[in-house]
């Protein structure tokens, strides 16, 4: 029994030992957490209605005079419970989702190499070096410092704003969105392009490797 | 000599046994956990999957996330160096009973959602190996505890830098 103790001490002093290590690893790392940090606020705010779908007959939004109405999807488009319930989000917190061809022809605009829309990248640097919108600037929502200052620069002469991520259930283009306007950016220039990359590379348009 | 202790004893292969299943198990870990630390905030994503922290406290599944993939790395280095090693074996046994149970009550919830049967059931338990068969990772979890219940019950200091952190009073 008393043996059994000894190893039970042991366990919890290495535990507390390595706990205190690792935690300062974590802060010294290049890529550690910001413990304090709420990455995933921007998920939780309040959707004023859910999706007709998946809308549970019982539930009544708190402030009905006050709730929207979700954008409807394209017809004879299959709904996809995820990106339906992030349009809600986004509408319930002022921001609106871009569709595939707006995004293509916002692309395809001479004003946009005059920077009259700047393409904001949500994903993280890797995946972004792999592949992006030609012209896009790297944002990643959990590393914010990184990248906010050339975002913001740009997007001061900029009308719209495109954020995007990978598409489907991805929600960091959702989370950048929110920063920038944390940032002072106006909610009405910022467009969350929810096909993302996906849809981008399916329709076959261009791609640009590298860093920027 | 009784017949417990004759298991051990056989368990044991002249102390190779027990040195060998803490290789393992401290591979294991070190592996693991450089993999979590190679994508941080991938991991986040995963735990935050399991919806198993309240989202009033982020600092909890922050700390989680950073916490781990360091805590496996240090903690499996010292139990190959031979280091505290039934405290770390009894740690890492408490560990992976938890993740064992987590990764089985997600998989049940997505099997009853998704009305498939239980092995059938494949995701990214945030493991460090990428999206996997429950069965497998469970499996392989079974495996991982038989091996630290082997160095845990060992007497053995096998090629230990310091087997016992704690040594009995003399």
């Amino acid at each position: 029994m008393r043996e059994w103790k000894r190893v039970i001490a042991e366990a919890l002093v290495v535990f507390a030992v390595l706990t205190v290590i690792a935690f300062l690893a974590n802060a010294q790392h290049d890529d550690g957490l910001d413990v304090t940090r709420d990455y995933f606020a921007a998920q939780r705010k309040p959707v004023a209605k859910k999706p007709v779908e998946d809308a549970d007959p019982r539930e009544e939004p708190e402030d009905p005079e006050n709730a929207t109405e979700p954008k409807k999807p394209e017809e004879n488009s299959p709904v996809d419970p995820a990106e339906a319930e992030i349009r809600a989000r986004l509408e319930a917190n002022g921001l609106k989702a871009a569709e595939h061809d707006q995004v293509v022809e916002w692309f395809q605009d001479p004003a946009y190499q005059a920077g009259a829309y700047l393409f904001v990248d949500a994903r993280n640097e890797r995946t972004f070096a792999e592949g992006h919108i030609p012209g896009a600037l790297q944002l990643d929502h959990f590393y914010l410092d990184r990248g906010i200052e050339q975002v913001v620069q740009a997007a001061q002469s900029a009308a719209v704003i495109v954020v995007y991520c990978n598409g489907g259930d991805c929600t960091d283009s959702e989370s950048v969105a929110l920063d920038l306007v944390d940032q002072g950016i106006s909610p009405d220039q910022i467009h969350v392009y929810l096909g993302g990359i996906k849809a981008w590379r399916a329709a076959d348009l261009p791609i640009e490797e590298g860093t920027r | 000599m009784s017949d417990a202790t004759g298991f051990k004893e056989r368990l044991s292969l002249n102390g190779w046994g027990p040195l060998i299943a803490r290789c393992i198990l401290g591979g294991m870990f070190v592996w693991l956990g450089t993999a979590k630390l190679g994508d941080p905030v991938q991991f986040l994503k995963t735990l935050r999957e399991y919806g198993m922290f309240p989202s009033s406290m982020p600092f909890l599944m922050n700390s989680t996330a950073a916490w781990l993939p360091w805590i496996e790395i240090f903690a499996g280095t010292l139990l190959i160096a031979g280091v505290a090693v039934r405290g770390i074996a009894l740690m890492f046994l408490t560990m992976l009973i938890v993740f064992s149970s987590a990764i089985f009550l997600r998989a049940s919830g997505v099997a009853s959602a998704d009305d498939i049967s239980f092995c059938a059931v494949a995701f990214d338990c945030g493991c460090g190996t990428g999206e996997q068969n429950v069965c497998a990772k469970l499996g392989e979890n079974v495996l991982l505890i038989l091996l630290g219940a082997i160095v845990l019950l060992s007497r053995s200091r096998k090629l230990c830098l310091r087997g016992d952190l704690i040594r009995k009073p003399a």
